[in-house]
């Protein structure tokens, strides 16, 4: 993936149109490599950038209006804990799953005890109503060229989910 | 490159829930709200999110740092998840798309009026082309940097400006033609 470093070449005109275009009007927004540039051009273009800027400073505040982020993330974060707790959803962990107090229970724990404890967190799955734990199975799989690099891959390496 | 989730990713590959509990408070929020702006459907987002952790529960053993940081790929992830669901709604229709309530503690005249204008902003947002609504997505509302979001669409940045421009320009056309021009008569000749 070829990958444009930016912020080497003076601004201009061009190029904040270009900017205010993509990115919109708060400098926030803007490429961290051109923003002082782009910043300093504003200052020095006062009022032609305020006529630049006009149009995408109003979509950036109706932007603002698709309040889409509320959730009760807290029960959502419950039911996905519990999910991983339950331990069938895969995973190279040589089939460990998560226990409250990893790390310091010791090794040798009693084989009765730790089937307790997942059948506790099965009954917590079910009880609060989760149950599609399995990854997607319409999901097709394949090696991420982007990430790939980021997975030690004994075997089939990164997958993700495809993508249209 | 620093990841300020290594650490966590780390101790979720060795097995330790109490790092799964923290990066999944941590990054939930996020995960849950690329799913309902690229789906329209809070149900969806979070069937999303969920799948999103199981994944990082997966692969977390094989991470490596310093490649990628680690939201970024769990942005991938979700995106991905959100195509392949747009993918199979596009032979059926949802009727449940674009149901968000309101804030009750608002007046009527306000809340009409405010609803209105909220749902010609999702209207717009939702028509435009998938690779541009994630574009925006992420710049916008996910405040990724633009080479975080080049990473996460595996595209260029000339390319993420693109998306980002064509996807902008869409949504000031439909907003500027919307019922009281909500570009307030601003969205013709922009920038």
């Amino acid at each position: 993936m070829a990958r444009r470093e930016q912020g080497t070449g003076a601004m201009n005109r061009e190029r904040m149109t270009a900017i205010l275009e993509a990115y919109g009007a708060a400098p926030a927004r803007w490429p961290e490599a051109e923003r002082a540039a782009a910043q300093a051009w504003a200052a020095a273009h006062g009022a032609e950038f305020a006529t630049m800027a006009r149009a995408e400073a109003a979509l950036d505040g109706l932007l603002a209006l698709d309040g889409r982020e509320s959730g009760d993330d807290a029960a959502l974060a419950a039911r996905i804990l519990a999910t991983l707790a339950h331990g069938d959803h895969g995973g190279d962990h040589g089939g460990k799953v998560l226990r409250p107090d990893f790390g310091r229970r010791a090794a040798a724990q009693g084989v009765w005890r730790q089937a307790a404890a997942l059948a506790a967190c099965a009954a917590l799955g079910v009880a609060i109503g989760f149950t599609n734990v399995r990854p997607d199975e319409d999901v097709a799989y394949e090696m991420d060229a982007a990430f790939g690099a980021a997975f030690q891959a004994p075997g089939a390496g990164f997958v993700d989910g495809a993508g249209g | 490159m620093h990841d300020p989730d290594a650490e966590l990713v780390r101790r979720i590959g060795a097995g330790d829930s109490r790092a799964a509990d923290t990066l999944v408070r941590k990054h939930l929020p996020r995960m849950t709200a690329i799913g309902r702006r690229m789906l329209s459907n809070a149900t969806e987002a979070e069937d999303v999110a969920q799948e999103v952790f199981l994944r990082v529960w997966k692969e977390a053993p094989k991470w490596r740092e310093g490649q990628a940081k680690f939201e970024t790929w769990m942005h991938r992830v979700a995106l991905n998840l959100c195509y392949d669901r747009l993918r199979r709604r596009r032979e059926v229709s949802d009727p449940d798309a674009g149901v968000y309530a309101v804030d009750p503690a608002m007046s009527a005249p306000d809340m009409i009026q405010a609803q209105q204008r909220a749902a010609a902003v999702r209207g717009a947002l939702d028509a435009l082309p998938e690779r541009q609504r994630a574009a925006i997505v992420l710049c916008h509302y996910q405040d990724m940097s633009n080479i975080e979001a080049a990473t996460a669409l595996e595209i260029s940045v000339e390319a993420l400006e693109s998306l980002l421009s064509r996807g902008r320009r869409a949504m000031r056309a439909a907003l500027t033609g919307a019922a009281g021009d909500l570009m307030g008569g601003v969205g013709d000749g922009a920038a």
